[in-house]
């Protein structure tokens, strides 16, 4: 069983980052694991990498359903949407 | 155990007093960081970093050092998808947000002589679903702003 935790998505170095945090099965240590750079965060992408990390025969993936895949953009231009507090 | 088993064979009752003591706190991961810097779009917003899962913020920074000023610059925080934070560096020098903990956002340098500006989260904030910095420039510029953020997930 491999359950997703979170998804981080973060910019440094003019490159946007991906990393997948889940837990395992009889573990309350979280893993991190790099999905790597400047890639569109999908649900098919988090998933398939999620039954990579299934070792142990078919997967069981748990999605909770708090946890969206929803890829960020670096800037949106000439957005002035948000005002000043 | 007043009734001969252990107290993990059964459910513990508050009314009944089974126990003389509960301690109880959060069930929270590991704490994580994401750091990172980008040379950001000017007059746009530009989102720093973004998370999806369910956790509490213990802290954080962002920081500007650059040649010109970015007063009129707002740091975003969107949490659970609702805009909670929406502060201009110079609203926050003019109101004296600089205590910590008095505020989800705190001034800790304001130099619009040598254009040095930074703001640090406050430690507690929680989130459901998700949460999202930005950093929206309003000024012209294209500063390179760096970002700190500590955080766990549960």
């Amino acid at each position: 069983m491999v359950e997703l935790r979170g998804i981080i998505q973060y910019y440094d170095g003019g490159h946007k980052h991906v990393q997948i945090v889940v837990r395992r099965e009889h573990n309350d240590i979280y893993e991190t694991h790099e999905l790597g750079v400047d890639m569109p965060v999908t649900k098919d992408r988090i998933l398939a990498e999620l039954a990579s990390l299934e070792t142990a025969g078919p997967a069981q993936l748990i999605w909770p359903h708090h946890i969206e895949a929803v890829d960020i953009k670096r800037s949106s231009e000439n957005d002035k949407d948000i005002k000043v507090g | 155990m007043a009734h001969g088993l252990p107290d993990y064979y059964r459910g513990v009752d508050i009314a009944y007093q089974a126990l003389s003591e509960l301690i109880n706190r959060p069930k929270y991961g590991g704490c994580k960081r994401s750091t990172g810097t980008m040379i950001v779009t000017a007059n746009a917003n530009n989102t720093l970093f973004s998370l999806s899962g369910k956790g509490m913020i213990y802290g954080g920074l962002v920081q500007t050092s650059y040649i010109a000023s970015q007063k009129n610059a707002l740091i975003v925080f969107y949490i659970d998808g609702a805009l909670i934070l929406n502060e201009k560096l110079a609203h926050l020098n003019t109101n004296v947000l600089d205590k910590p903990r008095s505020y989800p956002l705190v001034l800790n340098k304001y130099d619009d002589t040598n254009f040095i500006y930074a703001v640090t989260f406050s430690y507690g904030i929680t989130f459901e679903t998700s949460i999202q910095l930005i950093y929206q420039e309003n000024d012209g510029g294209t500063p390179a702003v760096g970002y700190k953020i500590f955080y766990a997930l549960i």
